[in-house]
């Protein structure tokens, strides 16, 4: 698992915290962005391109919809599998974010985080055979 | 009285009143005829007589006017005493001549002494006709010659020098004329009086003595003086009267005018019956001989034809012992007149009456049984009525109570804070109370007789759709109509209202009325709406934190931190549990607000029932493995899949199921089972767990409660899912119920319709 490289984007301190946490005592690789601005900056700098994209629906200056939408208009980012992570998000937008080519719509209160890891390492696993 | 009497008296009487009453008519005919004719006789005879009395005296006038124009009389006369009275009997005599019956004249001075005279006759002559004469009017004086015993009258006329001439007549021709009527009858006779009823002629009965000294004063007599010209209807020209010597008599009488003389006739009564009186003596006879004939005739005749009739009777009077047929038998009459055909009839008709008798009596059994029981249901009826009557006086006061409290009821909906119209059939508004003017703006006037709900009032913000339903539902179906709906004010504010219209019947089933009744939910809703929004935003802040919690205690318990001790681990895992329950209590929170707020999506989809169950079956899998349960899952085989929203039913299954295993020992049974029942799916999920008790089961629906027997037993648990698994079903268009043994199991039942859910747009689903 040390190959992977996940991104992860979370403005709650603590949550980032135990996230960072797991995934590297997991031997996981994290970049992580608390803001939205932070990470499509990351994305248009062409700096590396992660394995897997973590991210958080409320953010403080702007919706994980808006941020997906951003980075999907860089090519490079195109196949990067977004897990959305979140304690709520209305229907629409969890539709409209599944569309654009959101992995899967995690509720964060409801996972364990080992099982959420598992999930997306899973998906990583499936796509590199 | 017996038959034969009364036929022969009948025929006898009718026969003898026929023949009576022509008598009678006959007679009377007769009577009145001959007395007719008589008179009409006499009174042409009488006029006759009067005409030639007329010509007779109307000469010896012209005799007296020529006399008046004679010179050498009237010369002689101007010498008065002196005059010569052989000159002068010369003179006359040249006229005496020519008029038979002229005897001579005699001159008067003005009190009626002779100045010189041709005769000797001195009769009396009174002032009065003296009077008359000196004015020129005629008058006569009628007297006797004593010599020749003669009638002689004389005429009086004024002379130019004064004095009055009486010119003397003697009265034989008009005697000879009265005369004439004698020749008719034995008793007929005509005589003349003057206008002082005193006898101007002999009679039949009265000789010359009786003239100027006997008056006539009969009914006659006054008729024809009294009334000259004959005008008065009273008086006839003659007719049935009695006469001067007081016999009845035939009269007719005629006034000679100028003269004033009356002329009568007359004939005794007596003598023109003569003939009737006859006649009736020969009727008389000849009715007895006929009386006795038909007498005889009738009784003859009775006979024949009452025999067979009485005989009839005494059959007839036998029938009533109910033996027709003898009696019939008895009936031997022959004859071939009307009585033989009517014997003949009655013995047909008594042997046909013997065969109805029978039916008769059956048939008055049958009915006297229905008219007994028909009696008892009217006696029945009877005591309903005075059970009534008595109910109408009680009535009486309650509807005196009744019309107090109606306007209790009048005050109240008047001044109720509900918006309350009353509208005809088609919607016209009627009556508005005050809060109509408090809600909406509009005054009572502005809305009476308009639309209610209409553009121009608060309506117009209908969709067309509910519209349809709206008159659907309280026309048509006539049932009431329940909605939340966006009205205007008439300051064009929008309102949230929550109406109910309700149709009122008449006794026929015909709406007559509306009432409708709506309340301002806009600030109700509008707190309702922040509560949940309240909750909504409590339970997302809450989560966070308690993510971090769970993540956290995740790696504590992981030993990501490296190994605790049993004690510590033991403490980490009750912190765990708790933040779970915590976790899913906000989940639950969430649900509901989001179910209450009317903000959830239903989003039906073709849904495998089978396949869902399967997979909450392998959710729950740990839990159950973990009690070591035994799950038993039964689907109905031919089930297609249904068009529902997989994320609320599956909720449903989740709740219903993980109770099922929470509440149950282990080893035991949890089954779920699928069937189709009509239009509906019906789901049972059973298990054989502690039971919901009798006193809670009431209650088990209601948000946060938990049966008693529970809560002692684990302390897990929220209250709410129950109640959000009521709240998905009802939704969904289905139902739900349960039937629960304490200590035996619980089985609970909810139903989806086979058409699915109605899609619903909204916010949120469940679960996010």
């Amino acid at each position: 698992m040390n190959n992977y490289t996940i991104m992860v984007i979370e403005d709650e301190e603590l949550l980032l915290e135990a996230i960072v946490t797991k995934l590297g005592i997991l031997g996981i690789k994290v970049i992580h962005y608390k803001t939205g601005k932070e990470a499509i900056e990351h994305v248009k700098a062409g700096q590396s391109i992660p394995d897997a994209l973590w991210l958080d629906y409320h953010l403080p200056d702007m919706t994980g919809l808006e941020v997906l939408t951003e980075i999907r208009e860089n090519n490079s980012w195109n196949k990067v599998p977004v897990f959305i992570v979140s304690n709520s998000a209305n229907d629409e937008s969890v539709h409209t974010m599944l569309a654009l080519g959101a992995k899967k719509y995690i509720l964060k209160a409801e996972h364990r985080l080992e099982d959420i890891i598992t999930e997306i390492t899973n998906i990583l696993v499936e796509k590199e055979n | 009285m017996r038959l034969t009497t009364r036929i022969n008296l009948g025929f006898s009487l009718t026969f003898i009143a026929v023949f009576v009453t022509t008598g009678v008519f006959i007679g009377t005919q007769i009577y009145t005829t001959i007395k007719d004719q008589t008179f009409k006789q006499l009174n042409e005879i009488n006029n006759n007589q009067a005409e030639i009395i007329r010509d007779i005296t109307q000469e010896h006038i012209q005799v007296v006017k020529t006399i008046l124009e004679d010179e050498n009389i009237v010369t002689e006369l101007n010498k008065g005493e002196r005059g010569d009275v052989n000159n002068l009997i010369m003179y006359v005599d040249m006229f005496k001549r020519h008029v038979d019956e002229f005897e001579g004249i005699t001159l008067l001075d003005s009190i009626g002494n002779p100045i010189i005279s041709t005769v000797s006759l001195t009769p009396d002559r009174d002032q009065v006709i003296l009077e008359q004469a000196k004015k020129g009017t005629l008058v006569t004086n009628t007297f006797i010659d004593e010599t020749s015993k003669e009638l002689v009258y004389e005429i009086l006329s004024p002379t130019k020098t004064g004095e009055i001439l009486a010119v003397q007549f003697k009265d034989r021709s008009i005697q000879k004329t009265l005369q004439t009527v004698q020749r008719s009858y034995n008793t007929s006779e005509s005589f003349l009086i003057n206008k002082d009823y005193y006898l101007i002629s002999t009679t039949k009965y009265k000789t010359i003595e009786a003239v100027m000294t006997e008056k006539v004063q009969t009914q006659t007599a006054e008729n024809c003086i009294t009334d000259p010209a004959n005008i008065s209807p009273h008086h006839t020209k003659g007719g049935v009267y009695t006469d001067y010597r007081g016999i009845k008599s035939i009269t007719a009488h005629t006034y000679i005018n100028g003269l004033d003389w009356c002329l009568i006739s007359r004939v005794d009564l007596s003598e023109i019956y003569t003939p009737w009186y006859e006649l009736l003596k020969v009727l008389g006879t000849s009715a007895l001989v006929a009386i006795v004939f038909i007498l005889i005739s009738g009784y003859i005749l009775s006979k024949r034809i009452a025999v067979p009739i009485l005989k009839l009777t005494d059959i007839a009077t036998n029938i009533e012992s109910g033996n027709f047929e003898e009696n019939a038998e008895k009936i031997d009459i022959t004859q071939q007149d009307e009585i033989g055909v009517l014997a003949r009839a009655i013995k047909k008709m008594l042997i046909n009456i013997q065969e109805s008798t029978k039916n008769i009596q059956i048939r008055v059994k049958e009915q006297t049984a229905e008219l007994s029981e028909k009696t008892k249901s009217l006696e029945e009826q009877q005591l309903a009525v005075l059970n009534i009557l008595e109910d109408v006086n009680e009535e009486k006061e309650k509807s005196t109570n009744l019309a107090q409290d109606l306007k209790k009821f009048e005050l109240a909906v008047e001044y109720a804070s509900d918006h309350i119209v009353i509208t005809n059939a088609e919607g016209i508004i009627l009556y508005a109370n005050k809060a109509v003017t408090g809600i909406t703006g509009f005054s009572t006037e502005e809305v009476i007789g308009k639309k209610a709900g209409g553009k121009e009032l608060w309506g117009g913000l209908m969709t067309p759709e509910t519209y349809k339903t709206l008159w659907h539902t309280i026309k048509e179906e006539k049932k009431p109509f329940w909605s939340e709906l966006r009205n205007k004010r008439k300051n064009g504010e929008e309102y949230t209202a929550d109406a109910h219209i309700t149709p009122v019947l008449n006794g026929s089933g015909e709406v007559i009325f509306f009432v409708g009744i709506e309340r301002d939910i806009t600030k109700a809703k509008e707190i309702d709406r922040m509560k949940t929004e309240f909750i909504s935003l409590a339970s997302h802040q809450l989560r966070t934190p308690l993510s971090a919690m769970k993540w956290f205690l995740e790696m504590l318990l992981n030993g990501d931190a490296g190994n605790l001790t049993k004690e510590q681990k033991q403490m980490v895992e009750n912190v765990d549990k708790s933040n779970e329950r915590m976790l899913e209590l906000v989940s639950a929170l969430l649900n509901i607000s989001r179910i209450e707020s009317g903000r959830i999506i239903i989003e039906p989809k073709p849904t495998d029932l089978g396949q869902l169950i399967n997979e909450v079956m392998v959710d729950l899998a740990a839990k159950i493995k973990e009690k070591k349960q035994t799950p038993i899952v039964s689907i109905h085989s031919g089930l297609k899949e249904l068009n529902i929203d997989p994320k609320l039913v599956r909720n449903v299954y989740m709740n219903l199921l993980t109770n099922a295993i929470k509440y149950s020992p282990e080893k035991s049974e949890i089954s779920v089972m699928v069937s189709k029942k009509g239009n509906e799916i019906l789901s049972q999920v059973s298990d054989s767990g502690v039971g919901i008790p009798k006193e809670d089961q009431a209650k088990i629906f209601n948000k946060f409660y938990r049966a008693s027997n529970v809560l002692s037993m684990e302390t897990d648990g929220t209250g709410l899912g129950l109640y959000l698994v009521k709240a998905i079903v009802e939704s969904s268009g289905g139902k739900i119920w349960f039937e629960s043994k304490e200590g035996k199991g619980t089985s609970f039942w909810f139903t989806l319709p086979v058409e699915g859910m109605k899609p619903k747009k909204g916010e949120v689903s469940l679960d996010i």
